[in-house]
């Protein structure tokens, strides 16, 4: 569907936890590299319990790791209220 | 390359080696009976199989045993074997609902002795071959082209 786009940021915080490698990080959260590299490249939606365990593999919560664009406004409710 | 990778190319070669070992008969035994040992291929694939099987095991307990565990399947190549599966079932459903239109024209045709075991295993050998073949090929073709990014 297009505008519907999971994206991930775990590319840059393995950089920002000092340069983790994509195998230690596949092994911090038991998977194969490949998935890893899958993910980073958006080619492969974890399941939400490695969607988990990749967050807290970087100390972050599940939405600083990946967010969620369908072209919409994120909060439909407060924009209803405002009106 | 993963595991499931690895598998779908030891496919395609034993695949490769059997048609090659049926084309070598044809001269020999003539051509549709060289094609009656296509079911000898699932004993072929069943035994690459449990090698295969045994040796992953072998090398898993060897790792376990110096403390060094490795992931060798994860819910990535189960979405993926599963999806191969799927692909691959389809074909050789075709495959057999095909075959089963051919025992039915001979049957009409020639009476229920003409239907015969023989035919019978030349459409399961090909079916065998197909599911094989296609699930292996599917197995490639979702892996993907992620594996060649060696980025860190």
């Amino acid at each position: 569907m297009p505008g519907n786009e999971v994206t991930n940021s775990i590319r840059r915080l393995r950089f920002d936890n000092g340069e983790m490698t994509q195998q230690e990080l596949a092994e911090r959260v038991g998977v194969t590299r490949q998935t890893i590299i899958a993910i980073e490249s958006g080619k492969y939606m974890p399941s939400l319990p490695l969607a988990f365990k990749l967050a807290r593999a970087f100390g972050k919560g599940v939405e600083e790791v990946f967010s969620f664009e369908d072209g919409r406004p994120q909060s439909p409710e407060k924009e209803a209220v405002g009106a | 390359m993963t595991v499931l990778q690895k598998l779908a190319w030891l496919n395609l070669v034993v695949l490769g080696l059997i048609l090659l070992a049926l084309a070598a008969l044809v001269p020999l035994k003539g051509l549709s009976t060289a094609f009656h040992y296509l079911v000898v291929s699932s004993a072929v694939f069943t035994a690459v199989w449990i090698a295969v099987l045994l040796g992953y095991v072998i090398r898993q307990g060897l790792n376990r045993l110096r403390n060094r565990p490795e992931v060798l399947w994860d819910e990535r190549e189960e979405a993926i074997y599963y999806k191969a599966c799927t692909w691959a079932f389809a074909a050789s459903w075709v495959l057999m609902v095909l075959g089963n239109g051919r025992f039915l024209k001979q049957y009409l045709e020639k009476g229920p002795e003409a239907v015969s075991v023989v035919l019978l295993s030349d459409v399961l050998g090909i079916a065998f071959v197909v599911l094989v073949g296609v699930f292996s090929v599917s197995v490639l073709i979702f892996s993907g082209k992620e594996s060649r990014d060696a980025g860190k």
